[in-house]
Parts: structure tokens; sequence; C-alpha cells
């Protein structure tokens, strides 16, 4: 589904990936973990399209992505959220999903403007979708309210709902837990189970290690640019050198 | 009396498809636009001079409306791919380009001293009706160009462009060409500015360079502060304010002042500023905000 294969990105004299590979397959939670400044949401922003990367592969499907724009990589079906969460802070959580879901091709000045009844069914459709989305998600009750007013957990909830608008294959997830009360974060780990088990590939970067350990199948651990180990969760949580990397504990 | 009062709303109603370019824009893509006269401008220039070479008003005024939105296709695809907002920069830039284009080539504008003999819009019927007949058209224009973005700005493409206005990296990440949307945002307004200008000359029948200065693109950005950015019917609320202040100035004198025409100009901008400073103090997202609620959008 997904291959990164010696994925470099340097700024200036900074390297701040040296060459990752990994792979991703459907019905899978790919977990990426490591310290502060690893390159874990560099590797995001490259796989998506939002930063050049300075060498690699990143396939989707067997096609290279490489040279997309990240609208263009959204577009194959590939998603990304953000670490911060970056709502459409003055609309409502209701048209914020709408946004997401409308198709980009049948948005345009003239269907906008005169559109008729084939319009008009899309946005019905669109909007049963979104409706059906935030029932999903426990957002109904928020559906009229103003995005920026919601809670940390809400808008991870609303980021993830945006993405699932789109009907991704594939969705890249910075930090899910960052932020949210206990009681979402249940929630949330649900969601992204069901996801999984739906067929979804999901790449999940976390700090929060019960979470990751609890979702993941595979768990790849990211130091300083490079991967340092990937295997299960029950490998990695073993492994003598991620507990170094992370606790910086004396050397072997 | 009636007389002036059709000639205030004639200016008004060109003001209020400026204002309703902008909130296009500004409002509902978060483009700053101070660029915004050049294509009242280009608009203003290419109908009058279409007119004057013998070409039928409308079609003159037709090609008006595509002039402004074709000069703004480049600048879009120019400004709009950089980060941040390089735009504000170089649209200001633009329209005094523009406005020099005017003043310098001679051969095509008449230069400096202006186009004078612009043909009047129904320029065959009688005094009193022909003022009458040019601010009822006007007036079914801006109807009509109101009722168009009223339904723009609720369907899929006004959404976007106002996810773009929130966060165009999310956009972006949610598979909008952001770019392109904000470029036909860009092209869509500037084509509704040209159609201003043009009213413009075929109601003045006289354009020059001087009248095309960036006070005319400040004023309508107060105009649609002041109203509420964001809202069409606001920012109508606040073109009218605007023309209130502009022109009720000229009565004070009439109260017992006595002033001559550049104390009255520099009183002008003083009330206008007063209005605005007020405006953000009190109300900062404009007497009619989008949404309803008083939010506080920074501008």
């Amino acid at each position: 589904m997904l291959k990164v294969t010696d994925i470099k990105r340097s700024f200036g004299g900074l390297h701040v990936l040296r060459g990752i590979s990994l792979t991703a397959q459907p019905g899978e939670i790919l977990g990426i973990i490591g310290p502060n400044g690893a390159g874990k949401s560099t590797l995001f922003s490259v796989i998506s399209g939002f930063i050049p990367p300075s060498g690699g592969q990143v396939e989707l499907q067997g096609q290279s992505i490489l040279r997309l724009r990240p609208d263009q990589v959204a577009a194959r079906g590939m998603v990304r959220t953000f670490q911060v969460p970056r709502e459409f802070g003055d609309m409502t959580v209701l048209d914020n999903l709408r946004v997401a879901g409308s198709s980009a091709h049948a948005d345009t000045i003239m269907s906008g403007m005169l559109g008729g009844r084939k319009a008009r069914e899309a946005e019905a459709e669109l909007k049963l979708k979104a409706e059906r989305m935030l029932e999903r998600l426990n957002l109904t009750a928020v559906a009229g309210n103003q995005a920026s007013a919601l809670s940390g957990g809400q808008k991870k909830l609303l980021e993830l709902g945006r993405a699932l608008m789109v009907n991704p294959r594939v969705l890249l997830i910075d930090e899910p837990f960052a932020g949210v009360a206990p009681a979402l974060r249940d929630q949330l780990v649900q969601h992204l189970k069901a996801l999984r088990d739906e067929g979804l590939c999901l790449l999940i970067v976390e700090h929060d290690i019960e979470a990751i350990m609890e979702l993941s199948d595979r768990i790849c651990v990211l130091v300083e640019g490079s991967i340092l180990i990937e295997g299960t969760p029950a490998q990695v949580q073993n492994d003598r050198r991620v507990l170094d990397a992370y606790l910086g504990a004396e050397p072997a | 009396m009636t007389a002036y009062i059709i000639a205030i709303g004639t200016i008004g109603l060109i003001y209020v498809l400026l204002a309703l370019s902008l909130n296009l824009q500004w409002g509902q893509t978060g483009l700053i636009n101070f660029g915004l006269v050049a294509f009242f401008g280009i608009g203003a220039y290419v109908s009058g001079l279409l007119a004057v070479g013998g070409w039928p008003i409308p079609l003159a005024m037709l090609a008006a409306v595509l002039a402004a939105a074709a000069a703004a296709w480049p600048l879009g695809r120019l400004t709009l791919s950089l980060k941040e907002d390089y735009l504000a920069v170089i649209a200001v830039g633009f329209s005094e380009v523009v406005r020099s284009v005017f003043e310098n080539e001679a051969w095509l504008t008449r230069g400096p001293s202006g186009l004078p003999g612009v043909p009047r819009l129904y320029g065959n019927a009688p005094d009193g009706l022909r003022d009458m007949l040019l601010f009822m058209t006007l007036l079914l224009a801006v109807i009509v160009v109101f009722a168009l973005l009223e339904r723009l700005i609720r369907s899929p493409f006004g959404r976007t462009l106002r996810g773009i206005r929130d966060n165009e990296v999310a956009a972006a990440a949610l598979g909008k060409n952001v770019v392109s949307f904000k470029t036909r945002s860009l092209v869509l307004g500037s084509g509704i500015a040209g159609l201003a200008g043009a009213f413009y000359a075929h109601y003045l029948t006289f354009i020059s360079p001087e009248q095309f200065t960036p006070d005319v693109t400040f004023n309508v950005w107060i105009a649609v502060i002041i109203g509420g950015s964001g809202r069409n019917l606001g920012v109508v609320l606040g073109t009218f304010i605007l023309i209130l202040f502009l022109e009720g100035s000229r009565f004070l004198n009439d109260l017992g002042l006595a002033l001559d025409g550049s104390q009255l100009g520099a009183l002008r901008f003083i009330v206008v500023g007063v209005a605005l400073v007020l405006c953000m103090l009190y109300r900062p997202a404009g007497l009619l905000p989008a949404g309803g609620k008083g939010k506080n959008r920074p501008c």
C-alpha cells in the first residue's frame, strides 16, 4: 500500500531524516515512536508532500507520489492530520466536515452560483455523510458550534473525521492523544482500531507509549533520523536500545 | 434634491460592487488585496476606451469585466503560490503600475489629462430620466451580483474558500488546491471590480488617472471592516455608512463651519478615521458580522 524507500531530508547541515525505509499494509496500524526531534513529524510532512525530500522514494499503491502537491497526495487517498489541530476555526463543526468531503472537481464557481438539481442533490448527500460522521465520532451535539471552541480532544476527533471525509486508504495521524482528556482517549483508541478493522492503513506518530503499544501491529522506533528498530510491540518493548534512546541510560 | 440623492446612490452602488468584490476576496478567502483599485481602473478604462472607439456600451462593459478578471489571473498565479501575504505588497504595487500606465501611455489613454467624452449609459434618454435609468440598471446589477455571491458563499466552493481562509495548510492536506481556489476568488472579485469601473466610466463620462489612487482601495477596505467582513449584507451597510461620512461632510458648512475645500477633505479623513477606530474598539467584527455573534477576527 505505502512504500517509503531511503527517504533523506536535511535542513542546511542538519540531517533530520537519514534514510528511512518502511512499508505499511491495508488493515494495519504502524506506530512510529521516538524521542523529541527524532524526525517523526518531518517524515509525515515528506510522505504527504508538504516538504520535498533530499532523496529517496515514496510510493502509494505502486506509484511514485514524490513530486505531487499535498492536495494531489490527498486525492490519491492518503491524508494526514496534524500534531497541533488545524481546525477551520471560524466555521462550524459540520462545515469543517463538509469542506473536507466535497469533491474539488465539482466545486466550481459556476456550479456554486448556478448549480441546479444535481448540485442540490450532491449537497444533500454530503450533508448526510457529514452527519453520519458526526454521529460516529459522537460530535453530533456540537455540530453547530464554532470549531475553535471545541476541547482539545474534540478537535482531535474532528481532525480525524475531516480526514475520513476524504475517503482515504492511508491515514497519517500525528499524535492523536496529545492534549486529549482520558475519557476521550479511550474513545479515540476504539475509533482507530475500528478503522484498521475496516481495512484502512494507519501510520500513527505518538508519545503515549501505553496507547501506541496497545494499538499498533508493528512499531518503528525513530532515533535521530534513522530507524533504530522495527518490530511487534512486544519486541520493541523489550529492546534495550529503545530504553536507552528514551531514558538516556548508560551505554550497554 | 432627487437628482442629488440619485447621484449619491449611484456612487454608493458602485462602491457596493467594490465592497462585494473585496468581501469575496478578503472576507471569504482571506486575500489581502491592497490593489483593488487597479481592477476598478482597468474596468473603467477598457470600457471607456472601447466605447469611445465605437463599441456598443454593453459590449464594452462586458469586455471591461473580462479584462479586469484576466489582469488578476497572472497576479494570482505569481503571488498566491508564495507563502504569507505577498499579495498585499505586490497588489498595491500593481495598482500603482496600472495607474502610471493610465498616466503615461498617452497614445492609448490620453495621459494625465484624462479621457473625456466617454458615452453615457442611456445617453439618448431625456435629462432627468437618464440618471434614473442608469441608477436602476446599476441597482439591478448589484442585486444580481449580490444574489449570485450569496449563492456562491453557501455553495461547496464558498465553504472551501472559508476553509482556506481559516487554515490553508489543513485545506491542502484535505485535497484542496489552495492556489487554484485563491486565484479563482481573486479573478472573480476583480471581474466584479471591473464591472464597477465600467459603470463609473459610463456614469461620469470622464475618467482620469487621479481617480484611481490607492485611496479608493482603502475606502473600500474601511467599508468592509466597518460593515463586518464575511457578510455581504454587512459590507453593503458599511459602504452606505462610508458614503454618508464622505458625502455628509459636504454639508458641514451648512452647520456654520466655514471650511475651504482642502480643509473639508482633511476633515473627511479625520471623520472616517475616527469612525474606523471606534468600530475597532466597540465592534471589532463590524456592525453586521458573519455568523451573527460579535466574533473578533483580527484584520
